[in-house]
C-alpha cells in the first residue's frame, strides 16, 4: 500500500495464527531443542521481520527471532535453545509481539507449548569376555558407558551383579575414553567365574545421578559361560593349501572355545573331552569344517584354500 | 588435507588440459575450415556456417558413420569404419573417450584360432615382447571358428546357479561373431594393442579352450603408444593409492604381469582403450564429447534409412570448481558448446551406448525389482550420470526397432543384482583411486571383505533386520567357461553331452545363494508405491576390523562422509546415522534387537534364525555400518541385431542405416570386452560399406 493511500487511522487485524513444533519433544536435560514457529495472517498479511520471542513459565525471554516468508505465504523461524537441567514437564510459550506496520495493527499472540526434560540416558555395553571361562577361574573384560547426551562419565560407579543377584565385582570409569569413540567411557573389570559349568546371565549396573546434571541409571545383562576344567590341548595347525606356508591370524572355533593361530600357524585349545565341529576361517581363505573327537591331546592340521576373487572383475 | 590434495592435483590436470585445448582442440568453426584446408574429401563436415535443409531438419554436421558412444563398441567401430574409408564422428555423452572399457581389466576373450591363440600355441614371441613360455598346453589353443561357434550356442552347459546360458545365444549373431573374432585380435593389434599371454576363457566364452589374454603396456619412462609403453605417471600407483585420468582403473588383485607370463608389463582396460582412441584419433576419427545423443532421426517414423541423430550438450563440472572436465587428449575433438546439435550420416548411425541399467524404467524391462533405487549402476562415477541409460535402446525402439534377449540378466553375476564385498562407497565397481577424475563423483575406493570377511559381519536391510546367512553372499557366481570344472561344470566335460545337464549334476553343483533376492524382498520398511526393499548395511565392530586388517580411512572411505559409511560410540546411535545414505528412508529400527539375539546366537555357538556356520559377537566398540552396494554391471537384454550388426524391426526387417552392438544389443548372454569388441568391428565394416544416403 503507497503512502499517500493509508488510512489515518490503523486497521486492526487481531492475532496471527501461530503453530508451534518442539523437537525432539523428549529432550535430555540441559541439551538442545529446535522451536519452530510458522505465523500467519487470517488477512493475508506479510509478516516478514515481525517478532518472535520464547518464554519460559516465568515470562523470562530465552530467545527471539524475526519472521521470515516461507514457501505457500506462510510465515515462520526455527529457534534453537537449550532445555532446562530440572526433569519434567516444561511449558514455554511463544509471544508475537505487537506491531503496527503500513497503518496494520497486530494485537501480541501466543501460543504455548510443552516439552519433556529427561535425565540423561546411559548406554551400558559389555564385551571382551573369554568365551568359555574355566569354572572357578578368575577372568576379566570391559565394560563402556555412554551418556545419551555425550557427557563426561569418568569416575561413574559401576557394579557387576552376579546371576544370584548378589555384587560380585564394583568399580568406577576411567578418565579416558575408549580408543576411536567420542565419548564411551570404559573400565576394566576383574571377576571370578561360578564353581560349576553352566551358562549364566550377570548384569552391570550404574545407578542414577543429580550431580550436576541428572543422569539415568543404566544396566546391561551379558552371558557369563562357565565350562568344566580342561581335560586335553587341541593343537591347531592353519595352513594355505597350495603354498603350504602356516596362515597367521586364522579364527579357529571348537565351540565354544575360540582362538587365533600364530606367526607358525599354530593355535592351541584347551578343551574339556568330547566331541567338537572344528572351523578354522581365515580372511581370503575358504573355511575349513570337520568333526574331532578329543579324547587326548591331539594335533589337526587344517589346508585352506584360497577363495576365489570374489570382486567382481570387470575385465 | 585431502581436499587439497585433490586440488592441487585438479589445478596441475587443469593447467595440463588447458594447454592441450590451446593447441590442439578445434571449434565448430575451425574444424570446418581445417577440414577444407587439408582437403579431407571424406571427411567430418560441420555445416554450421551454411545449415542446409533436409527433410526439414537443419543439419549443424555430417559424417559417413556417426557412432554413439565411445567405450567398446564404439572405438572398434570408428577405426574400423575409418579404415575402411568412411569418415567418422564419435559422439559421447561424458567428458572423455573409453566408456566403461577404459576401467576395466582388459582380459579379452575370442579365440576361434586367432593369432594370439595361435603365437601362444606355437610358443613364439614374435613381437618381442619378453614373454615368457606360453601358459597353456598348446592342445589346448588349438581352435577355430566352427569349435567357436558350437561352444558359444552349446545348450548342455548349467552353471552353478543353475541357468545355462549359451543355450539361449543368437545362432545367427554368434556365427558372425565367431567367424570375425580372429579377425578383430588381429585388428586390435595392428591398432597397437598388446596381449599378454592366454591364461584362461571369459565368462561366456566357451568351454573347450582357452581364449582370453589381457591387453598390457610396458611401464617406461614415458607414454609412447605405438611403442606400447606407458610411464608411471599415467599408469598410476595403485600400491601409493593413486590413480591416473589415463588409467582410471580398478586393479584386479591377485593377478601379476608375471603370473600372465609378460614380466614388466601392466595390464588394464587402459591397455585397449588409449591404444584405440590414439590410433582413431591419429586416423582422423572426430569426438564431440559432452554430447547426448537423445534421438534418432529416420525418414519416415517406422520407415526408410536412418539418416541422423539429434543430440544435446552434456558437459560434467569438477564438483568443486565448477570446470568443465577434460578429455584426455583432445586433438580431434569438435568442442561443439550449442546446446542441441543435429548430425548427418551419410551411411549409418551406430548404436554402442551400452546398456540400460543406469535407467530405472528401462532395466524394469529385465527385471522388476530393479525399481529399487538402491541399486546403482557401478561405473557411474567414472562415466557420468547419463550413462548406461538406455538411451541408445529406446532411441531405437522410437523408430521401430525391436529387442531380443531380455531374458539374459536372469540370475547373471553381472547382469542380476548382487551384494557387493566391496563396502563403503557407491562405486563398488570402479575402486578407483584418487588421481582420476571419475574418484571426485566416487568420493571413495570402498574396503573389500572378501567372501570370507562376511563371516565377521552381519548384512541388514533398512529397517536393520538380517535376511540370510551372511557367509554365502559371495556364492553368486555365473562363471562356467573354459577349463571345464569351472563353476562346478563337469572336469570330464564333453561339448553337447548331455550329461553336462543331467538333474544329479545340475543338482550337484548349484550352490547360488539367494542372499540378493532376500534382501530385495519387501520388508517392513517398504513403501507404495515403489515398495523399496533399500539399501543394504554391513554391521561390524571393531574387533572385526582388527581380525580383518581392513583399511577403514580416506581414499577408502570418503572424507569428508557421504553416507555410505558410518561409525558410532553405541549400536543405538549408529541406527540412527545410517539416515546420511542418499538412499536410506529410515532409521534401522530393529538393529539392537538384531545385534542382540546375533550376539546371543554367537554364544551358543549357532545361528538358529539363517544357519551361518560362524558367529562372532559384534560387542566391541566402535561400530561400524558401512554401505552393502545391491550392484549391477551389465545388462543383456537390447536392440535385436542381425549377424552383421545392423538393428532390426519388430516385423524383422533391417532398419537401413542403423547398426548397434555391445549392451546395446540383446542376444547374447556373453560377458565382456570379447563381445563388444567384434561387434563393433563388425558394425564398422558394414556401416563403411553402406551406400551414402
Amino acid at each position: 500500500m503507497s503512502r499517500a493511500m493509508a488510512p489515518k487511522t490503523a486497521s486492526i487485524h487481531g492475532e496471527r495464527a501461530c503453530t508451534v513444533d518442539v523437537a525432539p519433544g523428549e529432550v535430555d536435560a540441559g541439551a538442545g531443542l529446535t522451536v519452530t514457529v510458522r505465523a500467519a495472517c487470517p488477512h493475508g498479511c506479510d509478516l516478514t521481520g515481525q517478532n518472535v520471542s520464547i518464554r519460559d513459565r516465568d515470562e523470562t525471554e530465552l530467545a527471539c527471532a524475526e519472521l521470515a516468508a516461507l514457501e505457500n505465504d506462510a510465515f515462520g523461524t526455527a529457534l534453537a535453545l537449550r532445555a532446562p537441567l530440572k526433569v519434567g514437564e516444561h511449558t514455554w510459550q511463544v509471544v508475537l509481539s505487537a506491531c503496527e506496520k503500513e497503518g496494520v495493527r497486530h494485537a501480541e499472540s501466543t501460543a504455548a507449548f510443552s516439552f519433556t526434560a529427561m535425565p540423561h540416558a546411559a548406554s551400558v555395553n559389555v564385551w571382551g569376555l573369554p568365551s568359555a571361562i574355566p569354572a572357578g577361574g578368575r577372568f576379566s573384560f570391559k565394560v563402556g558407558i555412554k551418556c545419551s547426551a555425550g557427557c563426561r562419565l569418568a569416575g561413574r560407579a559401576l557394579s557387576i551383579v552376579g546371576h544370584h543377584g548378589a555384587q560380585v565385582a564394583a568399580t568406577k570409569l576411567a578418565d579416558d575414553v575408549w580408543p576411536g569413540t567420542s565419548a564411551l567411557y570404559f573400565a576394566e573389570v576383574d571377576a571370578e567365574a561360578p564353581r560349576a559349568p553352566g551358562d549364566f546371565t550377570w548384569q552391570v549396573a550404574t545407578p542414577a545421578s543429580d550431580h550436576h546434571v541428572p543422569h539415568a541409571a543404566g544396566s546391561c545383562d551379558f552371558a557369563v559361560k562357565v565350562v568344566a576344567s580342561p581335560d586335553h590341548e587341541v593343537t591347531i595347525e592353519a595352513f594355505d593349501g597350495d603354498k603350504q606356508t602356516p596362515i597367521k591370524g586364522a579364527h579357529v572355533l571348537l565351540h565354544p572355545y575360540r582362538a587365533l593361530t600364530d606367526e607358525r600357524g599354530v593355535a592351541k585349545v584347551k578343551v574339556a573331552k568330547g566331541c567338537y565341529t572344528l572351523f578354522v576361517s581365515g580372511f581370503n581363505y575358504i573355511g575349513h569344517e570337520r568333526i574331532i573327537d578329543v579324547t587326548s591331546d591331539i594335533t589337526a592340521r587344517a589346508e585352506l584354500t584360497v577363495e576365489p576373487e570374489e570382486e567382481v572383475d570387470v575385465r | 588435507m585431502a581436499k587439497n590434495r585433490d586440488s592441487k592435483r585438479d589445478k596441475r590436470q587443469d593447467h595440463r588440459n588447458s594447454k592441450r585445448q590451446d593447441d590442439k582442440a578445434l571449434n565448430r568453426r575451425d574444424f570446418f575450415r581445417g577440414s577444407a584446408v587439408a582437403g579431407v574429401g571424406a571427411a567430418v563436415l560441420s555445416t554450421g556456417a551454411v545449415a542446409q535443409e533436409n527433410g526439414g531438419i537443419r543439419w549443424n554436421y555430417e559424417a559417413d558413420v556417426v557412432i554413439l558412444g565411445s567405450g567398446c563398441v564404439g572405438l572398434h567401430a570408428a577405426v574400423r569404419a575409418r579404415d575402411l574409408g568412411a569418415s567418422v564422428l564419435v559422439i559421447e555423452q561424458n567428458f572423455d573417450v573409453g566408456g566403461k572399457l577404459v576401467h576395466s581389466g582388459g582380459w579379452t576373450s575370442l579365440g576361434g584360432g586367432d593369432p594370439i591363440q595361435e603365437r601362444d600355441r606355437m610358443g613364439t614371441d614374435p613381437q618381442g615382447l619378453g614373454l615368457k613360455a606360453s601358459l597353456i598346453k598348446p592342445e589346448e589353443l588349438e581352435d577355430d571358428p566352427d569349435r567357436l561357434f558350437r561352444d558359444m550356442t552349446d545348450w548342455s552347459v548349467v552353471d552353478a546357479t543353475g541357468v545355462a546360458r549359451y543355450r539361449y545365444n543368437d545362432r545367427e549373431l554368434h556365427r558372425a561373431w565367431a567367424d570375425n573374432a580372429p579377425k578383430t585380435r588381429q585388428f586390435m593389434m595392428d591398432n597397437y594393442v598388446r596381449f599378454a599371454r592366454i591364461d584362461g576363457t571369459h565368462q561366456g566364452g566357451g568351454m573347450t579352450r582357452a581364449r582370453a589374454a589381457r591387453a598390457m603396456m610396458k611401464l617406461a619412462d614415458k607414454t609412447d603408444i605405438k611403442a606400447g609403453t606407458v610411464s608411471p605417471q599415467d599408469r598410476g600407483d595403485p600400491q601409493g593409492e593413486r590413480h591416473s585420468h589415463f588409467a582410471p582403473m580398478r586393479q584386479v588383485p591377485g593377478v601379476n604381469a608375471d603370473s600372465l607370463g609378460a614380466p614388466g608389463w601392466v595390464w588394464g582396460g587402459f591397455s585397449i582403450a588409449r591404444p584405440m582412441e590414439f590410433s582413431a584419433r591419429e586416423k582422423g576419427v572426430r569426438f564431440m564429447l559432452n554430447r547426448h545423443m537423445d534421438e534418432l532421426i529416420r525418414e519416415r517414423p517406422f520407415s526408410g534409412r536412418v539418416i541422423g541423430v539429434k543430440a544435446r550438450y552434456t558437459p560434467r563440472a569438477h564438483p568443486e570448481t565448477g570446470a568443465r572436465l577434460e578429455s584426455f587428449w583432445q586433438n580431434g575433438n569438435i568442442d561443439e558448446r550449442a546446446e542441441t546439435v543435429y548430425i548427418r550420416a551419410r551411411k549409418a548411425v551406430i548404436i554402442a551406448t551400452g546398456g540400460m541399467h543406469g535407467s530405472i524404467p528401462m532395466r524394469m524391462m529385465m527385471d522388476p525389482r530393479m525399481s529399487e533405487p538402491s541399486i546403482e549402476y557401478g561405473p557411474s562415477a567414472l562415466i557420468g550420470p547419463l550413462n548406461m541409460d538406455g538411451s541408445g535402446i529406446s532411441a531405437g525402439m522410437r523408430v521401430g526397432a525391436c529387442l531380443a534377449g531380455m531374458m539374459q540378466n536372469y540370475q547373471h553375476v553381472f547382469g542380476s543384482p548382487t551384494i557387493s564385498s566391496v563396502l563403503g562407497t557407491r562405486d563398488t565397481l570402479g575402486s578407483t583411486f584418487p588421481g582420476t577424475p571419475a574418484f571426485l563423483f566416487a568420493r571413495a575406493k570402498g574396503f573389500n571383505i572378501g567372501a570370507a570377511g562376511w563371516e565377521h559381519v552381519i548384512a541388514v536391510n533398512q529397517v536393520g533386520q538380517r535376511f540370510y546367512n551372511e557367509r554365502t553372499i559371495n556364492n553368486v557366481s555365473s562363471d562356467a567357461k573354459y577349463p571345464p570344472g569351472s563353476d562346478g561344470t563337469r572336469k570330464d566335460f564333453v561339448p553337447l553331452d548331455w550329461h553336462n545337464a543331467s538333474p544329479q549334476q545340475v543338482n550337484a553343483q548349484n550352490r547360488r545363494s539367494p542372499a540378493a533376492d532376500a534382501a530385495l524382498a519387501i520388508n517392513e520398511g517398504s513403501r507404495a508405491p515403489d515398495f523399496s526393499s533399500g539399501p543394504v548395511w554391513a554391521i561390524f565392530d571393531a574387533a572385526a576390523v582388527a581380525r580383518g586388517g581392513w583399511t577403514i580411512r580416506y581414499p577408502y572411505i570418503a572424507d569428508p562422509p557421504d553416507g555410505y559409511f558410518h561409525k558410532a560410540d553405541t549400536i543405538a546411535e549408529l541406527a540412527k546415522k545410517v539416515m546420511g545414505h542418499p538412499h536410506q528412508k529410515m532409521p534401522l529400527k530393529h538393529l539392537e534387537k538384531t545385534v542382540a539375539r546375533y550376539n546371543e546366537m554367537a554364544g551358543r555357538g549357532k545361528d538358529e534364525d539363517f544357519e551361518k556356520p560362524v558367529l562372532h559377537k559384534i560387542e566391541t566398540p566402535p561400530f561400524y555400518a558401512a554401505a552393502a552396494a545391491l550392484r549391477v554391471l551389465d545388462s543383456y537384454g537390447g536392440l535385436r541385431i542381425n549377424g552383421k550388426a545392423q538393428v532390426l524391426d519388430t516385423h524383422g526387417q533391417v532398419i537401413p542405416g542403423l547398426y548397434a552392438g555391445g549392451e546395446a544389443s540383446g542376444g547374447g548372454a556373453q560377458h565382456g570386452i570379447g563381445r563388444a569388441t567384434v561387434h563393433g568391428y563388425i558394425a564398422g565394416t558394414h556401416a563403411a560399406q553402406e551406400q551414402v544416403a
